[in-house]
């Protein structure tokens, strides 16, 4: 794979540069009507009527809807979750528009379709909601109370999934530990960085429905809108324009998307849905809390691990989002050897709005739960952090290595330790902290953290399926066209695709042409998610470039009068060994193909392009007969050192250094994979002290724009050092392991270690703004004070 | 009047395209002229960076948008008899283009959000719209700055700390616009710092301290923003010689006196009224150290 390893420019990078991308909104069609969408004002409460009139008779007004009046045209969205999990006895189905229950402050309650988008918001402002408000469920323990109504009509509780993972016996164990600590962790809920918005139009020639959406699955959102719109398929065409961030918040599954098309069809004019900020802000994720108990000995060895784990999935969505808490529990213990481990986990419905994906996906939960576990153990032991860490991770001599859900595939985990501690310069770092003054308001906190990523997932029974299908088609002028299912949510994962076929047919990246999100065009394809563009659908395009290889060579043997053993292919040239004046260059090579494929003796059948489908190894998409379930077939991991300035005054942080090791198995590209550690490490550093979506007492969204919800800027993202190693996964063909989530949760709980170093410890509640740093400092003095403040 | 309108102001077009009628008048008299009619909803544009957004979300459906930027008079900057007189369309950028007072300089360069805020925000905007969690009220404030208040045939001035009544409440009558900001010469030492909760986070606690050279022994007044429902002065008498930066006890007993200085501590979706009060204190004292140090290293 040497030859592919390299730093290619972006294929995409001079549309972004030169500003000619364009997104969903940049191309709106001409007569294009536009959607709003009447919202609850109560965050529960029960329907008693919907009255449209206003809004139908308002100007500019072509249609309105409601819950009862869509009931009819258009069918339900159905929840992804295991019916096993929810005990639901049957997929668990929601309607597109309510007719009896709101769920949440901002649940769209009706759908107004008008000529201009300010009159579809002015008369949505007049969808009048008769009903009655109810008190609203704002937690898990509220939700999980007795007499709590049930916010699901198929389900009896708010709990919609509850389970357990389970290794050994962690229950005997922890008592029979030295030492045992308990703790608790939560992570405060994430919203997504770029609004949803979709176009659909009826193509009156075709007789077809045509439906550009900012979406990160084409074929998953074609397969959902067929069945909701009793539409074929194949009467269906979904186009996905470049993504401005997909970070798992556009996967399908809301009701905004199918009712636009539903009023196209309808209509029969073009159709337009963008959401506002204060809209895009009502969809979450990462709202968990934890309690974990850990036992060890002496020696720092942690023998036991028990966790309770609560996410609080707010209004039942039909996206992948509530499955995460699956994944969460999953992916304990991470990288580490622990032989008793039981993780009870429950995803919780209440009245704040609907969870859909969040890079991470539940992995930076676990790593964050799982880090705070590490760091006490340090604190009770007196052990170095680090030294915890590496006598507790898996050595590269027991990998593959096997739990109840995962089998870890390949790495060095305890060097990727002591390259984050070097690169991070840290005796310097702890002997400066030894010796920092007791006066003055700064304490320097140090952080350790190793994430433990698996990506890759393949989801069986949903369309999130862990395989993809490539087809590589050659032409007359030498260039090479990649159809393929993933698609790249700014991430570039079409240069990767690209470099692998340039290199497999012996031609410049230049010359590849990867085509993406257009279902009439790609292969049925998962789309983007999980680190696997490039594991699998990268793969899938090498495979059958592979295969076109072989004929090219045989081709090019029969036209050269050479040996096919002797052919070889470089800078879009076939040629024969030690004779490159005996050559022939791809264009006109594949000319000869398609006019005497089949025709000429010796030269071969006339296919000039090929389709592989592939998926990684390593999976138990389906329980096994003991019930073993493994739905991620590569480990990638990351190992995170953040040092921090804590102002034990204000509760302000500064995060000053951040070090950070990543192994994803072979590198395709390095600068992409660079991007992403970057990007992962920026959002780590919000988890940790930023972003958070809070509600008022009514359940009402305090944070209606990014100035109430704080993401980090440029000077807020510490200075960063990288290190890379690459350990193949044996599980899949080029031994990619997937890069677009490692780190997100690494970077978080290095960040939040490091602070609550500096604190002197407490329970983690992430973000850490200001005021909760002073509460774990007057934690921290008020124990070292006996109490007095 | 010269005024341009993008829109057809027939209120059925209107009401379907919901777009303001835009007005910019060429000079100030324009400008008073268009306020004395009287229109209900009439939102004035200073550099837009509060109101072009309230208008995208929708937050704020005004008939008339009276745009402030083509009349060249407001946005001057003038010295005489040792008073500055900053035109009220002054944004940012001009204050560090060209220095009028160290302290608002130091203002002008704390503020974040890039070119696009310098360029627009506008000192009559900040005021006029008093948004607790702001630098120019309070900075003003400390100053002793006076702004110049008209309208058709009347002229008033009063000082800032009269002209901010409380969270986005000014004392401006209807027909009203202020038009000039009035900074008078001093040669107190001044310090200033605020707190916020990462880059992209408004203020959430200010502080100004001046340090007398005329009335010995020292005499500090510091004034507070965005910890408090409006800016507040607060004079400090501390025990002990001013050095080069506040003793312990002494930065200890700035931030009590802070403390017990107001009852209306502000709250907002970034930061309760508690933990304002708590660190507000802390911030008052460092500065003091900020007028201190500079006093030092000048």
């Amino acid at each position: 794979m040497s030859a592919v390893s390299s730093v290619a420019r972006r294929l995409d990078g001079a549309r972004i540069v030169r500003g000619t991308t364009r997104y969903l909104d940049d191309a709106v069609p001409a007569g294009c009507l536009h959607v709003a969408f009447a919202r609850s004002p109560h965050a529960h409460a029960l329907i008693d009527a919907v009255d449209l009139s206003a809004a139908a008779a308002a100007p500019g007004v072509v249609w309105a809807l409601s819950g009862k009046t869509a009931a009819g045209l258009i069918g339900d969205l159905i929840c992804l979750l295991p019916e096993a999990l929810t005990g639901a006895g049957g997929p668990l189905m929601l309607p597109c528009l309510p007719a009896q229950r709101v769920r949440y402050a901002g649940e769209p309650v009706a759908m107004v379709v008008a000529e201009t988008e300010d009159a579809a918001r002015r008369a949505a402002e007049l969808v009048a909601l008769a009903c009655t408000p109810r008190p609203p469920l704002l937690d898990v323990s509220s939700a999980t109370a007795p007499g709590a109504p049930p916010q699901h009509p198929q389900l009896a509780t708010n709990v919609v999934m509850s389970s357990a993972v389970r290794d050994g016996d962690a229950a005997a164990a922890l008592a029979a530990a030295a030492h045992a600590v308990e703790g608790q962790v939560r992570l405060g809920r994430a919203v997504p960085l770029e609004p949803r918005g979709c176009i659909a139009w009826w193509d009156d020639e075709a007789g077809r429905l045509v439906v550009r959406a900012a979406t990160q699955q084409p074929h998953g959102l074609r397969a959902e809108l067929a069945r909701q719109l009793q539409q074929p398929e194949s009467d269906i065409r979904v186009l996905a324009p470049p993504l401005g961030g997909g970070f798992g918040f556009k996967f399908p599954g809301l009701p905004e998307e199918p009712l636009t098309c539903l009023a196209a069809l309808h209509l029969r004019r073009p159709v337009r849905w963008v959401e506002t900020r204060a809209e895009s802000l009502l969809v979450g994720a990462r709202d968990y809390q934890a309690s974990y108990r850990v036992g060890f000995d002496r020696r720092g060895r942690v023998t036991a691990l028990s966790v309770d784990l609560d996410a609080d999935v707010g209004a039942l969505s039909a996206t992948p989002g509530p499955v995460m808490p699956a994944v969460a529990a999953g992916t304990f213990p991470g990288p580490y050897d622990v032989g008793h481990v039981e993780v009870r986990w429950r995803a919780v419905m209440t009245n704040k709005g609907p969870w859909n994906g969040a890079r991470g996906f539940g992995k930076e939960a676990t790593c964050v739960v799982m880090e705070a576990a590490l760091d006490d153990v340090a604190r009770v032991t007196g052990l170095d952090p680090a030294e915890v860490r590496r006598r507790n991770l898996l050595r590269p001599e027991q990998l593959p290595h096997r739990t109840s859900t995962m089998t870890l595939d390949s790495g060095d985990y305890p060097r990727a330790l002591d390259m984050a501690l070097e690169l991070a310069d840290y005796p310097a770092l702890r002997a400066r902290q030894a010796r920092q003054p007791a006066e003055g308001p700064l304490r320097t906190g140090v952080g350790v953290a190793v994430e433990l990523t698996p990506e890759g997932i393949d989801y069986a029974g949903s369309l999130s399926r862990g395989f993809e299908t490539a087809t590589v088609r050659l032409d007359t002028s030498g260039n090479v066209v990649v159809l393929t299912g993933v698609t790249s949510p700014g991430t570039g994962s079409e240069t990767a695709i690209g470099q692998l076929v340039a290199s497999r047919l012996g031609i410049p990246v230049a010359a590849v042409r990867v085509i993406q999100g257009d279902t009439d065009r790609t292969p049925y394809g998962a789309g983007s998610f999980s680190s696997r563009a490039v594991m699998t659908g990268g793969t899938a395009a090498w495979l059958a470039a592979g295969d076109l290889r072989q004929q090219l060579v045989t081709a090019a043997a029969a036209l050269l009068g050479a040996e096919p053993g002797a052919v070889e292919a470089a800078e879009g040239l076939y040629y024969v060994r030690d004779e490159p004046a005996r050559a022939i260059p791809l264009g006109p090579l594949v000319s000869a193909v398609r006019t005497l494929g089949a025709a000429l003796p010796g030269l071969g059948g006339p296919q000039v392009e090929a389709t592989r489908t592939y998926g990684p190894g390593n999976l138990q998409s389906i329980p096994d007969e003991t019930g073993r379930l493994q739905q991620y077939p590569a480990y990638s991991y990351s190992v995170h050192v953040a040092a921090v300035e804590v102002d034990i005054e204000t509760g302000t942080t500064r995060i000053e250094r951040l070090a950070a090791v990543h192994d994803c198995g072979t590198v395709i590209n390095q600068a992409l994979v660079d991007a992403q550690l970057h990007g992962a490490v920026a959002m780590g550093v919000g988890i940790a002290l930023f972003e958070e979506e809070r509600h008022d007492g009514q359940g009402r969204p305090l944070a209606t724009d990014f100035k109430r919800y704080l993401l980090p800027r440029l000077q807020d993202i510490p200075e960063l050092r990288t290190g890379y190693l690459e350990s193949p996964s044996p599980f899949t063909e080029l031994g990619t392991k997937g890069a677009g989530e490692g780190g997100v949760g690494g970077s978080a709980a290095a960040i939040a270690g490091a602070v609550r170093d500096a604190a002197g410890g407490g329970h983690l509640r992430l973000p850490l703004t200001p005021e909760r740093v002073l509460e774990l400092i007057d934690g921290y003095y008020d124990a070292a004070t006996g109490g007095a403040q | 009047v010269t005024s341009t309108s993008t829109d057809g102001t027939a209120p059925a077009g209107l009401a379907l395209s919901g777009r303001p009628v835009y007005l910019a008048p060429l000079d100030v008299h324009d400008v008073l002229a268009i306020l004395a009619e009287d229109v209900p909803g009439t939102a004035i544009l200073g550099g837009g960076t509060v109101v072009m957004p309230r208008l995208s979300t929708g937050a704020e459906r005004p008939a008339r948008l009276l745009d402030l930027a083509a009349a060249p008079g407001l946005a001057e900057v003038t010295t005489a008899d040792r008073t500055s007189t900053l035109g009220a369309t002054v944004t940012y950028a001009t204050l560090l283009e060209r220095p009028v007072h160290r302290l608002l300089t130091q203002v002008a360069r704390g503020i974040t959000g890039g070119p696009q805020i310098r360029n627009q925000g506008t000192i009559g905007g900040s005021l006029c719209y008093a948004n607790p969690a702001s630098d120019l009220p309070t900075a003003l404030t400390a100053l002793g700055a006076r702004v110049t208040l008209e309208r058709p045939g009347a002229r008033r001035t009063v000082s800032v700390a009269d002209f901010v009544l409380g969270p986005y409440q000014t004392a401006l009558a209807p027909g009203e616009i202020l038009t000039a900001v009035e900074i008078p010469a001093d040669d107190a030492r001044y310090g200033y710092v605020k707190l916020k909760h990462g880059q992209s986070s408004w203020p959430i606690v200010v502080a100004a301290a001046r340090i007398s050279r005329a009335a010995p022994p020292d005499t500090i007044t510091v004034t507070l923003g965005a910890a408090v429902a409006r800016p507040v002065s607060i004079e400090v008498h501390l025990d002990g010689e001013l050095g080069a930066s506040l003793t312990p006890s002494q930065a200890t007993a700035v931030a009590e006196i802070v403390r017990a200085a107001s009852d209306d501590w502000w709250a907002d979706e970034l930061a309760t009224a508690r933990y304002r009060r708590r660190v507000a204190g802390i911030l008052a004292a460092r500065a003091i150290d900020d007028a201190l140090g500079k006093e030092r290293s000048a």
